[in-house]
């Protein structure tokens, strides 16, 4: 993993501790009969957090000079080897993912569906166009068939609201 | 004794119902194709059936759920054999002996092994689960608030510190999740906090998105990360089935196997993935042939996936018994009976005991599904492993976001689960453990209540640090917390000790 990127999630935490730490600062304190009151807990995990948070940063710079180049011990999930991993695409589905959660509501899910699975295919890399376009449309049949109709689930209609009549 | 005879029989009663029964069978049918399955894992195919299980009983809930974990159980050896990829973390090492035994075309002899030991593995492991959860669950009974803060507080810590490679960063991950369960409304006054003037904090997280998130979605995106196509299963399956003497020959590494795999298992944090390591490591060390290990031993293979699927019945032990769940798997389990509106935390089987019936029955019924399904699966299992990948996330993307709708028909509650499958997905690729957080998401409520109620009750710290239950808990806590640390500097000096003894 690159020791950089560790870094700056460890800094990134550390800056919620503090935030959620001054947060707390809006609440009531305790009474007599609850010593601890609404902020006690929520303060103790802010401070657990950043130094947590403390701990690691110092870590990584301490061991900075350590490790030649930028790739360190992975402490979390590697790729598998032998295919390329592209940050590039997980940012893309995370895109994806937001595009279709605005666009469901507007557009319905009849029709936001296929094309953000669609797309989704299409930036995972599959190429054959008869997949792209039909896996999309006949899953979404699918979805709609048990859920909204066999589950009785609403599912969002958007443009297509008069089909609900 | 007489008290598990009467639970066997309630068991069996409840487990052979029509409905149960079916629910089994379906369980642990999409169990093991979902464990065929490659790109997501049986916790992320429980997390999908989560939101479908809001209108069952609980009872029938964890029925189905436990099903399709013991299948999965089994699903993850047909990828790992066939083609080298392991479906979950613990089948790495029936990866390492399976497809050994693959290539030299005895596919079919590891399969059958690999069943053999899983379900005599998950059977014994049943019962020591049933051996230990009614008197554990009995204990509970006598615990007040401030036993309850401190055992909860020790399950937490035990989870943080004992899963993945960081305790500091498991740490952070369980604080997290506490932090999310921090919105809402105080669990003492009610009073709303940190929900930032909006309405749909106002009541706080719901679980469902919360869960689907950090440990469905966020795998979507993992597995966004590397474009993985296969060429297909190389080679025939083997059609040579296990011999009676490849079953004595495995006979030790099974029942070892087993043993680790329970006790492992029932401890929170650790899982199927460490039990199937030290298993494999004491069977080699017992071998009477260790330098197979490595170029396809059945030993190895058996004692790994014997230890994996004991850890089912290892993990149900705190989860049933205490409440508070261990791992991945056992959290969505405990998150379908919230949705249900049970209660987590020490009172959970008092507060419903027909559930320690239905996972018990659940339990036996799945496992003699699973080697009989197992057996019939195994064909389209090998289809269903060349699935393309991308097919297979795409699906998963869909079923997430309509299942988290589902439940209370609000696109904010897909918000969230999309906005924590990122979160997860950091988390994920840099240590950070999710299930973790989920646990803590889960308890924090309870930890935070019974800390102040307990407070209340003992009007102060003195009464409360001096309930002697209260003091074990805390310091079995303080214990696990540092346990990670001592365990490290143990291990750097065998590891000097060698490399003097070597130079």
């Amino acid at each position: 993993m690159d020791k950089r990127s560790d870094l700056a999630l460890a800094l990134a935490t550390l800056v919620f501790g503090a935030m959620y730490y001054y947060m707390t600062d809006e609440l009531p304190a305790g009474r007599v009969q609850d010593p601890l009151g609404p902020a006690w807990i929520p303060r103790m995990l802010a401070i657990l957090v950043i130094v947590s948070a403390l701990w690691i940063v110092a870590k990584r710079l301490w061991q900075w000079n350590r490790t030649p180049g930028w790739e360190i011990e992975p402490e979390g999930e590697t790729d598998e080897p032998g295919f390329p991993a592209s940050l590039r695409r997980v940012l893309s589905m995370l895109a994806l993912a937001i595009a279709y959660v605005v666009a469901l509501p507007q557009l319905g899910f009849l029709i936001a569906t296929p094309l953000a699975l669609g797309a989704g295919l299409a930036i995972l890399g599959t190429r054959q166009w008869q997949q792209v376009l039909g896996q999309p449309l006949a899953f979404t049949l699918v979805l709609y068939l048990f859920f909204d109709m066999f589950l009785g689930v609403g599912l969002p209609m958007g443009l297509l609201e008069v089909l609900r009549g | 004794m007489e008290a598990v005879f009467t639970t066997v029989s309630n068991s069996l009663a409840f487990a052979l119902q029509p409905t149960a029964l079916m629910l089994v069978i379906a369980g642990t049918a999409f169990g093991i194709l979902l464990g065929a399955l490659p790109g997501i894992t049986g916790v992320t195919g429980m997390a999908i059936v989560l939101p479908f299980t809001y209108n069952m009983t609980p009872e029938h809930g964890i029925v189905l759920m436990v099903s399709i974990l013991v299948g999965s159980q089994f699903g993850n050896s047909i990828p790992a054999i066939l083609i080298r990829t392991p479906g979950t973390p613990a089948a790495v090492l029936v990866v390492v002996e399976g497809y050994k035994l693959h290539q030299r075309g005895e596919g079919g002899r590891a399969l059958g092994l690999s069943l053999a030991s899983s379900t005599i593995g998950q059977v014994i492991s049943i019962l020591a689960f049933i051996a230990f959860v009614v008197p554990l669950s009995r204990l509970a009974v006598k615990i007040l608030f401030p036993e309850i803060f401190a055992l909860v507080l020790l399950g937490l810590v035990s989870a943080a510190s004992l899963t993945g490679k960081s305790p500091v960063k498991g740490l952070i991950a369980c604080s997290i999740g506490i932090i999310l369960s921090t919105i809402g409304p105080d669990p003492v006054t009610s009073q709303p906090r940190f929900d930032f003037g909006l309405l749909e904090l106002r009541v706080g997280l719901d679980i469902i998105p919360v869960l689907i998130g950090l440990l469905a979605f966020s795998e979507v995106f993992v597995a966004s990360r590397q474009v993985i196509s296969f060429g297909g299963v190389a080679g025939k399956l083997g059609a040579a089935l296990p011999t009676w003497s490849d079953l004595r020959q495995c006979s030790l590494p099974i029942g070892l196997g087993t043993v680790i795999g329970v006790f492992i298992g029932a401890l929170p944090g650790a899982g199927g993935t460490i039990a199937s390591f030290i298993s494999y490591n004491q069977a080699r060390l017992w071998s009477k042939r260790p330098d197979q290990f490595g170029k396809g031993s059945i030993e190895g293979l058996t004692a790994a996936d014997s230890a994996n699927n004991a850890a089912v019945g290892g993990e149900l032990i705190p989860t049933l018994g205490l409440g508070i769940p261990g791992a991945a798997g056992m959290v969505v389990i405990l998150g379908a009976l919230m949705l249900q509106g049970v209660q987590p935390g020490p009172l959970l089987l008092q507060s419903r005991p027909q559930l320690l019936d239905a996972t018990f029955g659940g339990l036996l019924m799945a496992t003699l599904a699973m080697l009989i399904l197992g057996l019939l699966l195994i064909r389209p299992s090998i289809r269903i492993c060349t699935i393309a990948r991308p097919t297979v996330i795409m699906a998963t993307f869909a079923l997430v976001v309509v299942g988290v709708y589902s439940i209370n028909w609000s696109m904010s509650d897909v918000v969230v689960a999309v906005g924590l499958g990122f979160v997860g997905y950091l988390m994920t690729r840099y240590g950070y453990p999710t299930a973790p957080a989920v646990l803590g998401f889960i308890l924090g409520g309870l930890l935070e209540e019974n800390l102040r109620r307990g407070l209340i009750m003992t009007d102060g710290f003195g009464g409360f640090l001096s309930r002697p239950g209260t003091v074990v808990f805390l310091v079995a806590a303080a214990f696990t917390a540092v346990l990670p640390f001592i365990l490290e500097r143990s291990r750097k000096r065998a590891r000097a000790a060698t490399t003097d003894l070597v130079a």
